[in-house]
């Protein structure tokens, strides 16, 4: 149990504990964070999770290499393709299993086109929690549901998509869903992200409440771990897409977006120039698309070599790893997930004594939860 | 005599009624309509039953108090918002001479008993055994005290200008030209201080949901939630007559005969607008709210009265 | 100058106010789902009326949730008894029907199968060797 000193400043005053969350409209998810506060100002927050705990890593011991990828995708739900990416990624680097160019490309597009969805809910996240009472949510989400109706007809679900196989995809995309969207992409997405950067970034409410709220330097970051956007609105442009390619990345023209202040307008910034960015790398995907087959014959009981493999990738949240074992049989015997959003959530709220109760939620709202990853 | 006052009694407390009714649906469609969705459509014809529907739901949900809370308070909290808000209408003239109580300072009535809702907030804020419902009552409390001043100076400019308190005057001072032509600065001063006395975004963070669930209302379950959604109705009601009487010139307007319509209609557009800003904007936070007040208003408002005071001596024949 | 952005955010919203809604009234506009889409499966019957399952089981090996439920029949090895499906335990993730051999199980478009009553959940696709509902002629 946690215990709080009940003294406060030495005028006697006592400090109030306020517990914000697990049921909240703000907190992403499940989250509980056990506030101290002495007036509106915080002086001590422990976050409490596992209300999400699953057991995903020990389900995924009792499944095939094969059913895990259904899995991969409830770890954050946000950000499925990404983890069923990194996770077959992985198995394919262990059973040394080569993917078709085809497959390549085509699974580069719907996870950077995954980024997209995820930035509009971080994006519609935001400004319901500071008040804008849920227009920009609204608008957000009516360009995620035409993203989604295409993952739907693309993979059969619209959130839990088990698309990626060992080896390759599952379906193939038709030429002219492909041009459709990507007249989306480019004629009518960029001027609803101008849309919500006007409603976001171009408000001066929310400026006022942003600017110089939650400054946190790259050193201070890095120092916990933190990776991401969270991580480049600091100043440090790691990305692994650029460092460590992996898909096609390497083959197309894009940038990193940086913001050197920190704060969390900052956060915001990245976040929409990230959103533009992935949206222009579709358009150049789906230009770029060469033929072929999208996916080798792989066994569905596959047994692969023993030995383990760790993979990172960059989630539309940070760095998120995936580390398989295998002892040579049907099954895992070891799948651990390294959670961006565990290291950029602990991060954050240790460093959130001194702002107010307002601004904490403004600080939560630029690291983008998601509680599936962070319990998993 | 009396049945008089009896029947504009009457015709108050349903004008009350028919306000909340309609102002909540109006505001539910526009704002869903603003968001790109509907709106209640199908209680009725395009949901203008759901609110009697709400009202029945009310009524039948069960009365809860929590086990820490002061029940004296917690029992008297509703009617001392409610009061308040309702006593003020009194002085509403709806036509020329036409009011429960067109007295010669009605606009003085109404701001003294505006001055009583952060107390009724106070009150039902502590009274409730909870935290988010304190720091919403303390939130509200100073909020509301903080933007009075604002509102008095600029409404001390229209006095000045008309040269008396009572609703008829003011507003038959303004056949010529409207109190905004004369005096811009003071409208949109008067206008964001009623905004935050009427608790709507952006400065509605005694409520602010996302981050307090509701605020000084949280434990209201049932009648006690519709009684604070009838005095919010009522001070929006009032805060928008407010701003049509003394800057839009209440029933006149240019090159017309001059109608209560033409008051109505000014009302209504003034509500819709808070509307519009509550459907775009997001809430600022409780230290610029104050900032803003203390900061910012104030001194403009002073300079404000002082320069309308001049103008009024110096310029007689326009002011 | 200050305000700007004030403005130029209330004429977004007003433009949005100008347009049509976006929702669809759900029940009363029918939405179809892709036909890629994963929902409640059937299976394809043969030109015979049977259903066209051999009982092979490659399904239930393939389903990650223990969903499906499979009984061959005593005389002929290659087909099926009774099929049941649990659909409380299916996250619908599509791998029996990916892994199917000969194809024989397929998606419905029917995702509208909320009910009150729990023991619905669990239906048979195969009864006493014969297929309960009108399958599909299949394979394709």
């Amino acid at each position: 149990m946690v215990n709080f000193p009940r003294q406060g400043a030495a005028g006697g005053t006592e400090t109030m504990l306020l517990n914000v969350g697990p049921q909240h409209p703000s907190t992403h998810g499940v989250l509980h964070i056990m506030v101290e506060l002495a007036g509106e100002t915080v002086v001590t927050a422990k976050p409490v999770i596992g209300y999400l705990h699953r057991g995903i890593e020990k389900l995924a011991e009792g499944r095939t290499w094969q059913q895990n990828i259904a899995l991969c995708d409830r770890l954050d739900y946000v950000a499925q393709w990404s983890n069923e990416w990194a996770y077959v990624r992985a198995v394919e680097r262990l059973a040394e299993i080569e993917v078709p160019e085809r497959a390549d490309w085509l699974r580069t597009l719907m996870v950077e086109l995954n980024r997209v969805t995820s930035h509009l809910i971080w994006y519609a996240g935001v400004t319901m929690d500071i008040g804008a009472l849920g227009t920009p949510f609204i608008y957000a989400w009516v360009a995620r549901e035409r993203i989604f109706d295409f993952f739907e007809s693309v993979s059969g679900g619209r959130m839990m998509p088990n698309w990626m196989r060992l080896g390759g995809v599952r379906t193939d995309i038709d030429a002219a869903a492909l041009k459709d969207m990507r007249d989306f992409l480019e004629h009518d997405f960029p001027k609803e992200v101008d849309d919500y950067e006007a409603l976001l970034v171009g408000n001066e409410i929310v400026v006022s409440r942003m600017k110089g709220v939650g400054t946190f330097s790259a050193e201070q970051l890095e120092e916990w771990g933190v990776t991401g956007p969270a991580l480049r609105a600091s100043g440090n442009d790691r990305d692994l897409r650029r460092d460590d390619p992996y898909g096609v990345y390497d083959k197309l023209d894009w940038k990193v977006w940086t913001d050197p202040v920190g704060d969390s307008l900052a956060r915001c910034r990245v976040r929409l120039g990230e959103l533009r960015e992935s949206a222009k790398m579709c358009v150049q995907i789906i230009d770029g698309m060469p033929g072929g087959e999208i996916s080798t014959k792989v066994s569905k009981a596959l047994r692969p070599p023993e030995g383990d493999v760790m993979v990172r990738t960059e989630s539309p949240r940070g760095e998120l790893g995936i580390l398989v074992a295998s002892d040579g049989t049907t099954k895992p015997y070891r799948f651990r997930v390294r959670s961006p959003i565990f290291y950029n959530l602990s991060a954050m709220v240790h460093m959130l004594p001194g702002h107010l109760l307002a601004d904490m939620l403004v600080i939560f709202g630029g690291i983008d939860t998601s509680m599936g990853e962070i319990d998993r | 005599m009396w049945i008089r006052t009896l029947l504009w009694l009457i015709g108050l407390l349903l004008l009350i009624a028919v306000v909340t009714v309609i102002g909540v649906w109006w505001e539910r469609k526009f704002i869903g309509h603003l968001q790109g969705r509907r709106g209640p459509l199908h209680h009725g014809f395009h949901g203008l039953l759901q609110l009697p529907a709400d009202m029945v739901k009310m009524i039948s949900k069960e009365d809860i108090v929590p086990s820490g809370a002061d029940r004296w308070l917690f029992q008297l909290g509703p009617i001392l918002a409610v009061v308040p808000a309702v006593a003020a209408m009194a002085a509403i003239a709806f036509w020329r001479g036409f009011a429960l109580l067109d007295m010669n300072h009605g606009l003085f009535y109404i701001f003294a008993f505006q001055t009583l809702l952060p107390l009724a907030f106070a009150v039902i804020g502590w009274s409730c055994a909870s935290k988010f419902t304190l720091i919403g009552a303390l939130r509200a409390a100073a909020q509301l005290i903080s933007y009075e001043i604002p509102m008095l100076l600029t409404a001390l400019g229209v006095v000045v200008v008309a040269g008396s308190m009572r609703f008829t005057d003011i507003i038959n001072a303004q056949s010529g030209t409207w109190n905004i032509v004369k005096e811009p600065v003071g409208f949109a001063i008067f206008f964001i201080a009623i905004l935050a006395e009427m608790n709507r975004t952006p400065f509605d963070l005694p409520e602010a949901e996302s981050e307090i669930v509701a605020g000084y209302q949280t434990e209201y379950s049932g009648m006690k939630f519709g009684f604070v959604q009838l005095a919010e109705y009522s001070v929006l009601f009032t805060g928008s007559y407010l701003v049509s009487a003394l800057f839009l010139g209440g029933w006149n307007m240019p090159f017309l005969p001059a109608s209560p319509i033409w008051l109505l209609l000014k009302i209504v557009a003034v509500m819709t607008s808070t509307m519009w800003f509550r459907g775009t904007f997001p809430r600022l936070r409780v230290d610029s709210v104050m900032a803003l007040s203390w900061k910012w208003l104030i001194p403009i408002a002073l300079v404000n009265v002082m320069a309308v005071s001049a103008l009024a001596l110096a310029l007689p024949h326009i002011y | 100058m200050f305000g700007s952005g004030l403005a130029k955010g209330l004429r977004i919203t007003a433009r949005r106010l100008l347009r049509r809604p976006i929702t669809e009234l759900y029940p009363f506009e029918h939405k179809n789902p892709p036909e890629n889409s994963r929902t409640f499966i059937a299976m394809h019957v043969n030109e015979e009326g049977a259903p066209a399952c051999r009982a092979c089981g490659t399904c239930i090996l393939g389903c990650p949730d223990s969903a499906l439920h499979l009984v061959k029949d005593p005389e002929d090895n290659r087909r099926a008894a009774e099929f049941v499906v649990n659909s409380s335990r299916c996250t619908f993730c599509g791998l029996c029907v990916e892994n199917c051999p000969y194809g024989v199980l397929y998606f419905t478009q029917d995702y509208e199968r909320a009910t009150y009553d729990r023991s619905t959940l669990v239906y048979h696709l195969i009864e006493e060797g014969r297929c309960t509902h009108e399958g599909e002629a299949g394979p394709k």
